[in-house]
């Protein structure tokens, strides 16, 4: 028996080619469980992330927040942002107060001067470019998980 | 008050533009709405699309099919596909069958030889890399309408 067993181990191995590389696939319920698995890993600001996948000049990363975060700026990378679960509010443009340089081409601070917010709802999409200030800010008790394409520019 | 008028509204001439450039915001209500914009305007593929945005090394486009569509392989741009509404069959992999050059780096074909079938419904996430064949098979009577990015690579 362990002999066939371990010729059909190969065999399998042989046979699933699998997915072209670069190629991914995730159910809307694969992305909304998120919510929930990356919860218990939230760092002391509350902010939880996962790399999904990755493509060359772009990578895809999903967020999770239970309060409101750093305001970030992103030298080299635009990020496309997909709400999948809960609310929150998007502050975008305007100056970074206080920003410090945290990693190569990566700024953050603790907030925004004069720009401008919006709410986020599940299903919305947004197109950050790369050097736009931005700040996701979550309400007391709420929750935002979030599906970011982030494209090397 | 005409004065005050002619002012007031120089004066909101003069304020911010607003958005960053390349700054993009779609609600959910807005993007599940192309589905009916676009069913009017299906060509004899059964396809209407819309680019709406692009900037840099990236683009958006909508797109909405009520029949299935050609087989697809595009040598420089990897495709992610945001499902708006509705539901197809997604091949992908494989190679096009009898595939013609349609545009630089465009290829099309009647249908895909090896591929891999899924089920793709609203909420669903994929993302097919460069030169890699995709078709979207739609049953009888079905719709579907998914936002897409464009990565050029």
């Amino acid at each position: 028996m362990r002999p066939i067993a371990i010729v059909l181990l190969g065999a399998a191995f042989a046979f699933s080619a699998g997915d072209p590389q670069g190629f991914y696939f995730w159910t809307s319920a694969d992305l909304k469980m998120h919510t929930k698995s990356l919860s218990p890993k939230m760092d002391p600001k509350k902010f939880a992330n996962q790399k999904l996948g990755e493509n060359g000049n772009h990578y895809y990363l999903m967020v999770h927040r239970e309060a409101t975060g750093d305001a970030e700026l992103h030298e080299t990378q635009a990020d496309i942002i997909v709400v999948q679960t809960g609310e929150g509010s998007l502050v975008y443009g305007g100056q970074m107060v206080d920003g410090k340089t945290t990693a190569p081409n990566e700024i953050r601070g603790p907030g925004i001067t004069g720009g401008i917010e919006k709410p986020l709802m599940p299903g919305d999409v947004v197109e950050m470019p790369a050097k736009v200030p931005h700040w996701v800010k979550v309400a007391p008790g709420k929750q935002i998980t979030y599906l970011v394409v982030k494209v090397i520019v | 008050m005409k004065l005050a008028a002619a002012v007031l509204l120089c004066a909101a001439c003069a304020l911010p533009a607003g958005d960053p450039a390349g700054f993009y915001i779609w609600k959910s209500a807005e993007l599940k709405g192309f589905s009916k914009t676009l069913a009017p305007k299906l060509n004899d593929k059964h396809v209407a699309s819309d680019v709406i945005a692009s900037h840099g090394n990236y683009g958006f486009q909508i797109a909405h099919r009520e029949g299935s569509g050609e087989g697809e392989w595009h040598e420089k741009n990897a495709d992610i596909f945001f499902v708006q509404s509705g539901e197809a069959t997604l091949v992908y992999g494989g190679d096009l069958v009898d595939g013609k050059t349609t545009g630089p780096g465009e290829m099309r074909s009647a249908s895909i030889k090896g591929g891999t079938e899924k089920k793709i419904a609203a909420g669903d996430v994929v993302t097919i890399p460069v030169k890699v064949a995709h078709q979207m098979k739609l049953d009888k009577g079905k719709e579907i309408t998914y936002f897409v990015v464009k990565v050029a690579q």
